[in-house]
């Protein structure tokens, strides 16, 4: 349909005010940036219900941190703040702030943690998405959910949500000098190591990895794994049972940059994952990006998201675990499987992501 | 009820501190494994139901695991041919199974604060209640959409009630001022050897929980009652001691915390050890109870004890206040399955109660 | 302004040098051979102490980039350094210098932390920044930065008794902006949970305006 107008869709932007941008910020930031790309559709950016500048959004996407912009929203220091326009649809990344008030209204559930694993949240935390949750579901027109996993564990506990219930993927995208970067720096020579994105937290389930130190199948072989991401406060107590041999096979890196965990992925032979639970898990798309295989639980988003990229177990079995490595830590498996995590990993792109924003949008 | 088997699950919380061989696994592997006592015979009672059947039992560590597609096919295909699956919940979260017949056992009735939780998730994922098949020895009810949904019960007994260790009687020291100095001298070796027998009379006993404690009325009934065994040597008294949410189990711990629910209802207690009324540590012997009057509350997790102590009983003394009250009344008969003489009490309206309408 | 250098080959086969302009945070290079052609490409953005200490490129515009040929091939070939945005010649060098070197690689974590060009090893990395940080002080004001220099030393909100009293030593000169971070720096909260710091050149620098 030539010369027709694009749909208007009004983003709300509150995640990209934290100081870092991890998780949420950075899905925002790649929702931004798909829906621009796609030129489809005619965005303007809202925080708490105010219009902000575009120039301001994308000078905050640029920067890459969301420091100057919430200092500014909240001393009223940007020009040309509006109320944003109730006619349009308003699109919140995560919990809305508010509910019912403009026409059309969407959020993104990234996964219902809170709901099935509370045990693993802070009380606060678990009020601040559970309680507004049956609102924001009944106000949304649609709601998109991180991932087909996501999607069903909402429906199960929200029937009525159904037929609104949508999927939308995120992807991975390493900054484009990261390759360059890495080239000129000094190679990584760890020897023989598998990457392990997590932190000690119980749903990463990093202790099925301690546990499985003392099984024959790791026990054996020369393979180390490299922790990387923050220690946490209980590291030292997951690893009292170790011994001396088993504590020399597991390297925490704790907390590093983006760059620091892109070289230490791109120098790794694969990916564990061995989370119990996750609503989508992007680090197996960065992963599978940088070409390498995923060695992942069997366990709600993991098969959709890593297919045949992974060699699964089940995330209580040590046993499984240990066979599913012995057959990873293979460098012919991970020679046949490296080109699928490629594929695999073009699955997701911002095409794809935007693709159901654009179809709800198109369709009103 | 149960065909083909029975899954059962743990509350996430304690499913996290199992070693266990996989997401699925036999009962067995559970029998090392360090449970709270409640969540232990409220798995225990589903177990041994479904072997009484002669069905297979396995439990699911991580029922969220098993979101859809090849997932839910892998947990079919584990559990072959089990379509029943009894979801153990504590009050935080109920994890239906996909394609399974799903019963809810909420088996902290004894916990105010797993009351509250239980609530709360009513509140905010009332759908999630309404696919359920049944819900095991519950009374749960609520409103949605202007349309009351009540659950049927599915009601599970023990023939025998189950002991971990014979139970003990312990004299009852009640300075509400000082909770554990009355529990330290309540479990001294002295106090023990000098206690003597219970006097003749029939037996009132009261199984206590932490919910059943904090009923204002019916604790202040209880610490009248108390006091009137210490004071004028009435019919003798056996209070139950409760478990705790928190704590490590220790008697003296549930001691104090039984003298801080009565401490609270302002009823003075004497200075002197009380003849007529006694602790007990654990659920009594049947030859104990027989002919006993014992004390249900709906914030009682009843089917504790098995049927051979309730059968054995002389009369009930049902707690009957307001709507919920009477679902409990009516639960508690079905599932006891025989005439036993009940009394309903009524606490709050036992005091001379003043009802306001209005102050405007 | 644009301005730069090709200081040396190396025998373990980089190319060194450094390149920065005033209205870019960080420069892509490449080095065009006369006779083979584009030997060398990345970006300017390594920490030296000469260049803090000159000024130039807030001392974060340094380059080391593996060449192809090997070194030898081109110390007799003219090497031209250019910007690759722009297409502009930054710098000529007929025989280039060839010093010793060695490809050494990282053996442990540790090592590959350290040559992470994204953050900083010590606060004194950004003793060339002082320009930057007065800049921010003009454009946002004092107390801007004195919440920025938290959220970039100490990850947390500053408490309203610092705020006053920082931004009071800030306005009189007591102490420049460089000297804040590094009060924050060398306090007990941060020894006691130490971070990683971005560079100049990374994102989470909180005083690019």
């Amino acid at each position: 349909m030539t010369g027709a107008a694009k749909p208007a869709l009004t983003l709300d932007i509150a995640p990209l005010l934290e100081d870092q941008w991890t998780g949420i910020p950075v899905f925002t930031r790649r929702l931004v940036q798909a829906l621009e790309r796609s030129g489809e559709v005619d965005l303007s950016f809202a925080v708490r219900l105010t219009r902000i500048p575009a120039t301001r959004l994308w000078d905050t996407v640029r920067a890459g941190f969301g420091t100057f912009l919430r200092t500014d929203f909240e001393h009223g220091l940007i020009a040309g703040l509006d109320r944003l326009d109730a006619a349009s649809p308003l699109l919140y990344p995560s919990v809305k702030s508010a509910c019912g008030v403009c026409g059309a209204e969407a959020s993104v559930i990234h996964d219902v943690s809170t709901l099935v694993m509370p045990e693993t949240h802070a009380e606060a935390n678990v009020r601040y998405h559970l309680d507004p949750l049956r609102e924001q579901l009944a106000t949304d027109e649609v709601v998109f959910c991180a991932s087909e996993a996501t999607r069903a564990a909402l429906v199960a506990a929200y029937p009525s949500a159904s037929a609104k219930a949508r999927v939308i993927y995120q992807y991975a995208d390493w900054p484009e000098e990261f390759a360059l970067d890495d080239r000129n720096l000094p190679r990584l020579a760890l020897g023989r190591y598998a990457a392990v994105i997590g932190t000690i937290e119980p749903r990463k389930n990093l202790g099925l990895l301690l546990r499985a130190l003392s099984h024959p199948a790791l026990r054996d072989s020369d393979l180390r794994f490299v922790v990387i991401g923050k220690k946490g406060w209980n590291l030292d107590a997951a690893l009292a049972g170790l011994d001396p041999a088993q504590h020399k096979r597991i390297l925490f890196t704790d907390f590093v940059s983006e760059f620091a965990k892109y070289r230490l992925l791109r120098a790794a032979e694969f990916l564990v994952f061995p989370s119990i639970y996750e609503g989508f898990g992007i680090p197996a798309v960065e992963a599978m990006h940088l070409g390498k295989p995923v060695l992942a639980a069997f366990t709600s988003s993991f098969p959709e998201v890593i297919g045949e990229a992974g060699v699964y177990f089940d995330p209580l079995s040590v046993d499984e675990f240990a066979a599913a490595f012995e057959e990873i830590s293979n460098p012919a498996r991970v020679a046949e499987l490296a080109p699928k995590a490629v594929e695999q990993a073009r699955q997701f792109n911002a095409a794809r992501m935007a693709a159901p924003v654009l179809e709800w949008l198109k369709a009103r | 009820m149960f065909q083909g088997g029975v899954a059962i699950s743990l509350p996430g919380r304690h499913a996290a501190m199992l070693q266990v061989s996989g997401s699925v696994f036999p009962p067995e592997e559970l029998s090392g494994a360090v449970l709270p006592p409640d969540l232990r015979v409220a798995a225990n009672l589903v177990v041994d139901a479904a072997k009484a059947m002669g069905l297979p039992v396995r439990f699911v560590a991580r029922p969220e695991v098993f979101t859809h597609g090849v997932l839910s096919e892998r947990l079919a295909a584990r559990l072959d041919g089990v379509r029943d699956h009894v979801a153990l919940c504590d009050g935080t979260a109920f994890r239906p199974l996909p394609g399974l017949r799903n019963h809810l056992f909420f088996y902290r009735r004894g916990a105010a604060d797993a009351c509250r939780q239980m609530r709360r998730l009513v509140e905010v994922a009332p759908e999630l209640f309404l696919g359920m098949q049944s819900q095991v020895n519950g009374t749960l009810a609520f409103r949605v959409d202007g349309a009351w949904h009540r659950p049927p019960a599915t009601l599970l007994a023990f023939a025998e009630t189950p002991r971990i260790t014979p139970a003990s009687l312990l004299p009852v020291f009640l300075h509400p001022s000082d909770p554990e100095g009355s529990a330290a001298a309540s479990v001294s070796e002295e106090a023990e050897e000098d206690m003597p027998a219970l006097p003749e009379g029939r037996l009132r006993y009261v199984p206590l929980t932490e919910a059943i404690l904090a009923d204002p009325h019916l604790a202040r009934l209880l610490a009248e009652r108390l006091l009137g065994a210490m004071m004028r040597d009435e019919a003798p008294l056996v209070l139950q001691l409760p478990l705790l949410s928190a704590g490590s189990g220790d008697i003296a711990e549930q001691i104090a915390a039984v003298i801080r629910g009565l401490g609270s209802t302002g009823v003075t207690f004497p200075r002197h050890v009380g003849t007529s009324a006694r602790w007990a540590t654990g659920p009594l012997d049947v030859a104990m109870l027989r002919d006993a009057t014992i004390l249900v509350h709906p914030g009682l997790d009843f089917w504790r004890l098995g049927r051979d102590i309730w059968r054995a009983a002389g009369e009930i003394e049902m707690v009957q206040d307001g709507p919920a009250g009477a679902a409990f009344v009516r639960l508690f008969r079905d599932w006891l399955g025989a005439e036993v003489p009940m009394r309903l009490l009524h606490p709050r309206r036992m005091r001379d109660h003043v009802t306001v309408g209005s102050v405007l | 302004m644009l301005k730069g250098h090709i200081d040396s080959l190396t025998t373990a086969d980089f190319i060194e040098g450094w390149a920065t302009d005033d209205d870019r945070p960080t420069l892509h290079v490449e080095i065009i051979a006369s006779e083979d052609g584009k030997a060398a490409e990345g970006r300017a953005h390594l920490f030296r102490p000469d260049l803090a200490d000159a000024k130039l490129g807030l001392g974060w515009c340094a380059f080391r980039l593996r060449v192809q040929p090997h070194a030898n091939a081109l110390r007799r070939q003219t090497l031209t350094l250019r910007d690759v945005e722009t297409g502009a010649v930054v710098h000529v060098r007929e025989d280039c210098p060839i010093r010793d070197d060695l490809d050494l690689p990282c053996n442990t974590v540790e090592e590959a932390i350290a040559s992470d060009p994204t953050v900083i090893t010590s606060l004194n990395q950004l003793r060339g920044c002082e320009q930057l940080l007065a800049h921010f002080v003009t454009r946002r004001g004092v107390g801007e930065f004195v919440r920025a220099a938290y959220v970039y030393v100490l990850n947390r909100p500053v408490d309203a008794t610092a705020l006053a009293g920082y931004g009071r030593m800030l306005r009189t000169g007591a102490i420049t902006p460089f000297g804040l971070l590094s009060v924050l720096a060398d306090s007990d909260e941060f020894r006691s949970r130490p971070r990683q710091l971005a560079s100049p050149n990374g994102t989470g620098f909180v005083f690019r305006v």
